[in-house]
């Protein structure tokens, strides 16, 4: 967790510690633009920008929003710490199964 | 958990836009009906006011996106230090040498305002409820920066006036009638949209395609933008520009003998389009075949526009004389600045001469 200078929601001050997410792999997934994923969940396409490139941590009710629309659990898709690529993550626990074997 | 309909940015950058159309206009029509009697010139103030209103309204119907370039912060910052830079400059002016100065900065102003208001698409002048979480936090930010700004401003002219001496104490009250206050004004109305500019980060590109009805609705508005700001700008150039018009009046006064007689001469020279001066000579000449005398007009009090709309006159010379070959002569020679870029001059000269023949010989 890295403090950001100004905040990290592009400086409106509503949280100083940055929250990594998937949603530009999750949006490149399912084929979507910003601006098709900013109508379907009622927010500014630029919002969308910010919330890629971390520059802005979305409220509860949005980061649920995001969730129900990319049918995941909330932790999918965003995470306190940074995020390993989501093939890491499928396969690491085939892997530790393999070595705990 | 229910998705909600897209979030819309409403336009509401109208109102900082309006205001200060208003006060352009207010000033323009307050100068223009104060010190004429030009009907033509007064209804060109308020088709004027009236092209600033439209316009006004055409921006709050359209919504533009900041585009590619305005999307930077960098350009944002720019242009937000462009305003404070024409605000320390209002702040400096002198409270005499306001006027024309002032209208080329409201002007200027006008013009960021609508560039920030679009850059910010415009933030910080929406209503809550169509704005997003994002764009609403930022708002509220700018709102408070600029209060605690603003209210800097006060306190600190606060313990000025307390502390300070009567020179200063003199100069706030100078200031609370002439830029200084304009300059707070200006801040009050744009500060909120400053700060989101300069603090919002670069904009996420390209934007999303726009509606080609769209496209069309930004030319227009685009277009009534510009023209209400370089209307004035041309009307100001034409007063330098645009040749002087002279029409002139000879009118016998009455019957007599042959080689004498009495005339009223009359001369109008007109000068500029809207931004406009109008001089007025009326000098009753009689001569005698020996030399000609004036009876009345061509007098030092005669030095002086009879009508002016949106520029200031000043005399440079006033010469009346009569030559040894008998001939009087009238010289008029004036500075004409436009109220808007009044760092522009023209030199007119206006003149009348009637020989002892009851000629008039030359004029200018």
């Amino acid at each position: 967790m890295t403090p950001k200078r100004g905040g990290p929601d592009g400086g409106s001050g509503t949280g100083s510690t940055r929250i990594y997410n998937r949603i530009a792999v999750l949006r490149a997934e399912r084929e979507l633009s910003r601006y098709q994923l900013a109508e379907a969940v009622g927010v500014n396409y630029q919002t969308i920008g910010y919330l890629e490139r971390g520059e802005y941590n979305p409220s509860l009710e949005l980061a649920l929003r995001l969730a129900e629309l990319f049918e995941l659990p909330v932790e999918a898709i965003f995470s306190r710490q940074p995020q390993r690529p989501m093939s890491e993550e499928l396969y690491a626990p085939d892997r530790e199964r393999v070595d705990n074997k | 958990m229910t998705s909600s309909s897209p979030a819309r940015t409403r336009s509401w950058g109208w109102i900082p836009v309006i205001l200060l159309s208003l006060v352009i206009g207010a000033g323009l029509a307050l100068g223009a009906t104060t010190t004429n009697t030009f009907g033509l010139s007064n209804l060109l103030t308020f088709i004027y006011v009236a092209l600033c209103a439209a316009t006004a309204l055409v921006v709050r119907r359209v919504t533009a996106q900041p585009g590619n370039w305005l999307g930077r912060r960098r350009v944002r910052r720019v242009v937000v230090l462009l305003v404070v830079l024409s605000c320390l400059l209002m702040v400096a002016l002198p409270a005499d040498g306001l006027g024309g100065t002032v209208l080329l900065l409201l002007l200027f102003l006008a013009l960021c305002n609508v560039v920030l208001a679009r850059a910010t698409a415009q933030v910080a002048v929406s209503l809550p409820r169509p704005l997003d979480e994002r764009q609403g936090s930022l708002r509220d930010r700018g709102y408070r920066l600029a209060y605690w700004l603003l209210a800097g401003i006060a306190g600190l002219l606060a313990l000025v006036t307390y502390f300070a001496g009567s020179g200063a104490r003199a100069w706030l009250g100078t200031a609370l009638v002439s830029g200084p206050f304009i300059a707070f004004v200006v801040l009050a109305i744009c500060l909120p949209t400053m700060i989101v500019a300069w603090i919002e980060p670069d904009q996420v590109m390209p934007a999303p395609p726009e509606t080609r009805s769209h496209v069309w609705a930004v030319r227009v508005a685009a277009v009534m933008v510009a023209t209400s700001l370089l209307v004035p700008l041309l009307a100001a150039i034409g007063v330098e520009v645009i040749p002087a018009q002279a029409t002139q009046l000879k009118r016998y006064s009455s019957p007599a003998p042959k080689g004498s007689g009495c005339a009223t001469v009359r001369r109008t020279t007109e000068i500029g389009f809207w931004f406009e001066a109008r001089f007025v000579l009326d000098t009753e000449v009689c001569w005698n075949g020996h030399r000609a005398r004036y009876l009345y007009g061509m007098n030092r009090s005669d030095c002086m526009a009879s009508d002016w709309v949106l520029v200031s006159i000043s005399t440079s010379q006033c010469v009346r004389r009569t030559k040894s070959n008998g001939t009087v002569e009238f010289n008029y020679t004036a500075w004409i600045h436009p109220d808007v870029l009044s760092f522009l001059a023209r030199r007119l000269r206006v003149s009348v001469a009637v020989d002892r023949n009851g000629k008039v010989e030359r004029t200018k």
